[in-house]
């Protein structure tokens, strides 16, 4: 029995190692993604809740499980405004690496406040969590020691958190797959699951864009396949962890086409899961002979980022989308910049599954 | 506490913050937490043979000052609360309905022994808070404010012509705002 146990914990210290080693980021391309991400979260997500000051009080049915229920009703609206400027000012403050790691963690306490509430209505969406989660993860890396203004104290837990985040998006993931295995996996060509969710968006949603509507040529065969693969897909991500740092990317990047795919088909652009993917594919981003290209005081990596930031966000106004928590597909013009957006993901997924090849355990951070 | 030691404890501890949660809600959906690591699984299955596809929708109608009934756009009328929580709020009866809300059913059917804090959120004053919002909107709208009207319709599609074949009310409920 000793013997037994003995053995069972050596398995779970090295299947805790090989995660740790297969979702190791180094320092510099942790700062670049840490730039991206806040970024990301604050221009495309823009989390805000100063809406709710319209909530009618009757309307409050919190989740039972939830910080909303320890209230009796909704908080007045000036709380809501003042926890939309705290979520733009600790995303900012992330960006900048200026405090990062206390605006990190009081980021995603204000985000997750104000969504208890958002979800009183009655419906939960954990979707925009993850990202936010994954915020919070990070703030206990080293994401500051490069193109910060200030860098934070490392608490030398930097590999463990990115591991925490591949642990967190794979589980998000087998949630998603294990009820869909139960479903889906029939062997019967008279059901389909993808068809239940192209069918609802499309004559419901009115999701018609891109190739949605070769759907409706498509063989029993391959729709009973579409189901299998994202079956496996969903499950897999733990496996592909446990497996190595190659595959782990190479699932990755096989996630990203799985979206894309979504996209194309389903037309639901879920862009907040390939930038999360990101923070694992971004070697060599931060590389010394980028660094010394552009040193993090050079004022040209800020006038950059501003420049980028400046087109995405008139990129969106442009195309007229009110950037929400809800990233579900809107205008055509929206799909093709989504699209887009993806295949830069999948290229950078594919150079890093190359550059992983042969990748050995240890050299990651 | 040796590096093992905290890898290990740091290894329970995310075991429990992630399964937990998504346990709770895989046998009792009424218990779902928030926050929780899990995503929609959207496990629902298509009998291809069914025949016609049949959706449910939910709409919403004011009354003219003719008397009739006119369609509202929900997501005007919802406005600035975004349309995704429209299904939700009416499923709650706007919150309208103190014996009949989710809410109270599950305190009385379920789980009788919670204390359930918001119960607070059903009073009067909160109710009648909830018609005056109502009344706003449909006067917005440029229609009556006696009342509003939510019809549940099942729609029934031919998937190989993509038309409509026909309209189906499964339900409908006129609130009085009086």
């Amino acid at each position: 029995m000793k013997r037994f146990i003995r053995s069972a914990s050596d398995l779970l210290d090295g299947a805790i190692l090989r995660v740790m080693d297969s979702a190791a980021v180094p320092r510099a391309e942790a700062s670049v993604y840490r730039v991206l991400l806040a970024s990301y979260l604050l221009v495309l997500v823009r989390p805000r809740f100063s809406f709710m000051s319209e909530a009618s009080p009757s309307m409050f049915n919190p989740p039972m499980l939830s910080v909303a229920n320890l209230f009796d009703g909704f908080p007045p609206g000036s709380i809501f405004a003042a926890l939309d400027l705290v979520l733009i000012a600790s995303l900012l403050l992330v960006a900048l690496g200026l405090f990062a790691r206390i605006a990190g963690v009081v980021f995603f306490c204000a985000f997750v406040f104000g969504s208890s509430f958002v979800y009183s209505f009655g419906k939960i969406d954990h979707s925009f969590l993850v990202p936010c989660l994954a915020l919070l993860c990070l703030s206990f890396s080293d994401w500051t020691s490069r193109h910060a203004l200030r860098k934070d104290r490392p608490l030398g837990c930097h590999r463990g958190a990115f591991a925490v985040v591949a642990v967190v998006i794979s589980f998000a993931m087998f949630t998603a797959g294990l009820e869909k295995l139960l479903n889906w996996i029939d062997f019967d060509l008279g059901t389909s699951g993808f068809l239940a969710w192209f069918y609802g968006g499309y004559f419901t949603l009115g999701r018609r864009d891109l190739a949605a509507d070769m759907v409706f040529r498509f063989p029993p065969l391959l729709l009973e396949a579409m189901d299998y693969t994202a079956v496996l897909f969903e499950c897999l991500p733990l496996v592909a962890l446990l497996i190595g740092r190659r595959a782990w990317h190479l699932w990755l990047t096989c996630a990203i086409g799985f979206h894309m795919v979504n996209l194309l088909l389903l037309n639901i652009a879920f862009v907040g899961m390939p930038i999360l993917y990101l923070a694992f594919l971004t070697r060599g981003l931060g590389s010394p002979a980028s660094v010394r290209r552009f040193p993090p005081g050079d004022p040209r990596v800020w006038a950059g980022l501003a420049i980028l930031w400046a087109l995405a966000s008139g990129v969106l106004v442009l195309l007229g989308r009110d950037a929400s928590l809800s990233l579900i597909m809107g205008p055509t013009a929206w799909s093709y910049a989504a699209l887009g957006i993806m295949l830069a993901l999948m290229l950078v997924g594919l150079r890093s599954v190359w550059r992983s090849r042969g990748a050995r355990s240890g050299e990651g951070a | 506490m040796s590096g093992k030691s905290k890898r290990r404890t740091a290894f329970a501890v995310l075991a429990v913050a992630l399964g937990v949660p998504f346990a709770l809600k895989f046998f009792c959906r009424a218990l779902e937490p928030y926050p929780a690591v899990i995503f929609p699984s959207g496990a629902k299955l298509l009998h291809r043979d069914a025949g016609a596809l049949r959706f449910s929708e939910t709409r919403l109608y004011g009354p003219r000052p003719d008397g009739r009934w006119k369609r509202l756009n929900v997501e005007t009328f919802l406005a600035p609360l975004p349309e995704q929580y429209f299904k939700p709020i009416v499923d709650n009866r706007f919150g309208l309905d103190r014996d009949l809300s989710i809410v109270a059913e599950f305190k009385r059917d379920i789980l009788p022994a919670f204390e359930y804090r918001n119960a607070e959120a059903l009073t009067p004053e909160n109710i009648a808070a909830t018609r005056r919002w109502l009344r706003r909107r449909l006067r917005d709208a440029g229609l009556e404010t006696d009342g509003l009207r939510v019809v549940k319709v099942k729609r029934y599609v031919d998937p190989d012509t993509r038309e409509t074949l026909r309209l189906e009310t499964i339900d409908e409920t006129i609130y009085p705002l009086r």
